[in-house]
């Protein structure tokens, strides 16, 4: 098929989609992590206004759609603000944005799957909160955060590729470039396809191996 | 500073709500038939034969593994290169249900998996028929489990849709184009198109919340689930 | 050099003088891109992905094409550094009401709506637009074309968009967002047509090599001229007299022909 000759000469602008989609993806997973559990913890304290904020927070991103979010980093701030976003950023903030709010609800998950009881024995025993969180909650919430953590990061990845729309050259717009100069639709997506489809089943296999590893036998 | 003028979208207005309907459209469409595949993948995944689980088991791994907009771009360019020309509509519809019926297998299955198979002896034990021991026993307890994920899954749905624009389909996304480019007031014409989006998926949400204390009016405290 | 652009750029580095006597840390206003593009040392462009031969992205994602070219040029010019932000059809005005890029080079049709947002130049290609079907399409005119069962493939916000509704309103408007997903999907049998600019109808025709042909009629008359942020008198003089040399010199008519393959038919 010349077609698989012509596609197969892109091999390397495959490679760097692939390449600029792992490493945003995770860079988005690396932020939404850190804003999510830092939003998660927020919810724990005892003022209403503070956590009035955080389930607004996690409500509002995960009810517009990612496409709607890459749009509004590119070209919405930089209507409002002035700033000049190149797309990369906008990407980055698009997907960390929505990435946070389903790490914050993972987190949470994680965090109230240690029942109150330790807590009270933690406070008993007179440790501070931070000592019970560090010693007690942190430890058994990773186990159980896990999995579904897995599961935010392949969602993330697979969002990168409406990223292509606002220009970023992930592994998508590789695939789109390559259409435009070869003219194949058909084998160029299906090779698209089936690398997405290696990358996040791995991802996935090592999620499960993970959650066998650290599951706990008679825990939940 | 960029001054906000939600009155310059006037005229745009008007061509929101047909944009509305066809997002609802679209979405209800796909959460029917995915839910409906769904199902059917998850008594693939679960029956004895072992052709049949390999089958199911592949078609869920493979379609939750690729990005949606993929889907819709093969469908939409590259079939019609193998001869299967759909309109941009009709390939988003299969897209998003062929995607989405992956997760609803999943959520079926896991609600099939909180039945424990004594249930299924006691019941053909008692003499109940198939469509008795689905309807009475099975089913409410499917129900019982599967609805706070499918509700998930229906908001997914309706925010997928929103890729339908790249193909053409005069959606939400679509109209937020239009009135934008139109009036030159894109900030205002994506603050309405996103709050329609979480007006939609809060009221889906609201509805699982709702069904959910639904579910449990009758129970007890401390009684088991 | 020729002495008109010689003189052009004296009088830019005087004006960019003169206005940085007015502090190093001059904010961003009204009438000083010039001043902006000179102090930066980068010039910003902005132009669309997707619409050869004007402007694509090449397989290293580098963008290459006319416009993109011309951009290079006035950088080379003005003696800074170019860089393209890749904007989509709308995006190409907004990206200069926000500041975003200092001028924005994309097959960019100069229409009096438009000019009341953005500033342009004077133009440096005319096109017309022309419906482009399969060879072996049934559709023979455009009358034929103007019905409810056919489909036109257009991309969102520009100017072929409201020209196919006017010529042919009663055929559905299939809305992409780049010209070429709306040609692939000419190719795909997805639309039924395609209108876009004349010019580059004629370089797809040859690449189609008989696969596509033309319908009869050219239904607009559009100049292409280089976008500029409005207000900004100065930045327009000399991106304005770089766009007149370029035309009078014949460097756009050899230009043209690298990129599209054919003699530029004479405009002004």
């Amino acid at each position: 098929m010349s077609d698989l000759a012509a596609v197969s000469s892109y091999w390397l602008l495959f490679a760097k989609g692939l390449g600029t989609t792992i490493w945003i993806s995770w860079l988005a997973l690396l932020i939404g992590s850190v804003v999510g559990g830092i939003l998660a913890h927020l919810r724990l304290v005892p003022a209403r206004p503070v956590r009035a904020v955080v389930v607004g927070y996690v409500e509002l991103f995960r009810s517009i759609p990612p496409l709607m979010l890459f749009f509004g980093s590119y070209y919405g701030v930089s209507y409002a603000l002035g700033l000049n976003l190149s797309p990369f950023v906008a990407a980055t903030v698009a997907l960390s944005l929505h990435a946070s709010s389903m790490m914050s609800e993972v987190i949470r998950g994680g965090l109230q799957s240690v029942d109150s009881g330790q807590w009270a024995a933690g406070r008993a025993s007179g440790m501070t909160n931070l000592q019970i969180l560090s010693l007690v909650v942190w430890p058994q919430s990773f186990r159980v955060a896990l999995p579904p953590a897995v599961g935010v990061y392949i969602a993330t990845l697979k969002d990168t590729a409406v990223a292509s729309v606002i220009g970023y050259v992930e592994l998508t717009r590789s695939g789109l470039i390559v259409r435009e100069n070869t003219g194949s639709s058909f084998l160029v997506f299906v090779i698209i396809a089936a690398m997405y489809f290696v990358v996040c089943y791995a991802i996935s296999q090592l999620g499960a191996y993970w959650e066998r590893r650290f599951r706990i036998v008679g825990h939940k | 500073m960029y001054e906000f003028n939600l009155a310059a979208l006037k005229g745009y207005i008007a061509a929101l709500p047909p944009a509305l309907a066809a997002t609802v459209w679209l979405s209800l469409l796909a959460i029917v038939c995915s839910l409906a595949l769904g199902i059917v993948l998850a008594l693939m995944r679960t029956n004895t034969n072992r052709l049949l689980r390999i089958v199911g088991g592949t078609y869920v791994e493979v379609l939750r593994n690729v990005p949606l907009l993929i889907i819709i771009y093969l469908f939409f360019f590259g079939l019609p290169a193998v001869g299967l020309r759909l309109s941009g509509w009709q390939t988003s519809f299969l897209a998003l249900t062929f995607a989405s019926a992956a997760y609803m297998a999943e959520i079926v299955r896991g609600g099939l998996a909180g039945v424990g198979p004594g249930q299924y002896e006691a019941a053909r034990s008692q003499g109940m028929g198939a469509f008795q021991l689905y309807g009475y026993v099975v089913l409410p307890q499917v129900i019982r489990i599967a609805y706070a994920p499918f509700g998930n899954m229906c908001v997914a749905i309706v925010l997928g849709s929103s890729l339908a624009s790249v193909v053409g389909v005069e959606e939400v996304t679509t109209w937020m184009h239009s009135a934008g480019s139109g009036s030159f007031r894109y900030l205002e014409a994506f603050t309405v198109a996103a709050l329609a989006y979480v007006v939609l998926a809060q009221a889906i949400n609201g509805l699982r919340i709702a069904t959910g204390r639904w579910l449990l009016r009758h129970r007890n405290p401390g009684a088991p689930l | 050099m020729n002495i008109s652009r010689s003189l052009a750029f004296l009088s830019a580095g005087v004006l960019s003088l003169a206005l940085s006597t007015f502090g190093l840390t001059q904010p961003s206003q009204a009438g000083s891109v010039l001043n902006d593009v000179i102090t930066r040392g980068v010039l910003r462009i902005a132009t669309v992905p997707s619409n050869p031969p004007y402007s694509s992205v090449n397989a290293s994602g580098e963008p290459e094409g006319y416009d993109v070219e011309i951009g290079k040029r006035i950088a080379a010019a003005l003696k800074v550094k170019p860089e393209f932000t890749m904007v989509d059809t709308a995006g190409r005005i907004t990206a200069l009401q926000t500041g975003r890029v200092d001028i924005t080079v994309a097959d960019f049709t100069n229409t009096v709506e438009r000019s009341t947002a953005i500033a342009f130049t004077d133009p440096y290609a005319v096109i017309g637009s022309v419906f482009m079907v399969a060879k072996d399409s049934p559709i023979n005119s455009v009358e034929e074309l103007n019905d409810a069962k056919y489909k036109i493939g257009v991309a969102r916000g520009g100017t072929t968009e409201a020209t196919a509704q006017r010529v042919a309103p009663n055929a559905q408007l299939v809305r992409f967002d780049t010209v070429l997903d709306a040609y692939m999907a000419l190719q795909a049998g997805q639309v039924d047509a395609h209108l876009q600019d004349s010019l580059k109808n004629a370089s797809f025709l040859k690449k189609a090599n008989g696969a596509m042909r033309n319908l009869d009629g050219n239904f607009s008359y559009e100049e292409i001229g280089i976008g500029l942020p409005a207000g900004d008198f100065d930045w327009w003089r000399v991106v304005n007299t770089w766009v007149r040399q370029f035309n009078n010199s014949g460097e756009n008519a050899r230009l043209f022909e690298t990129y599209f393959g054919y003699q530029m038919p004479k405009f002004n």
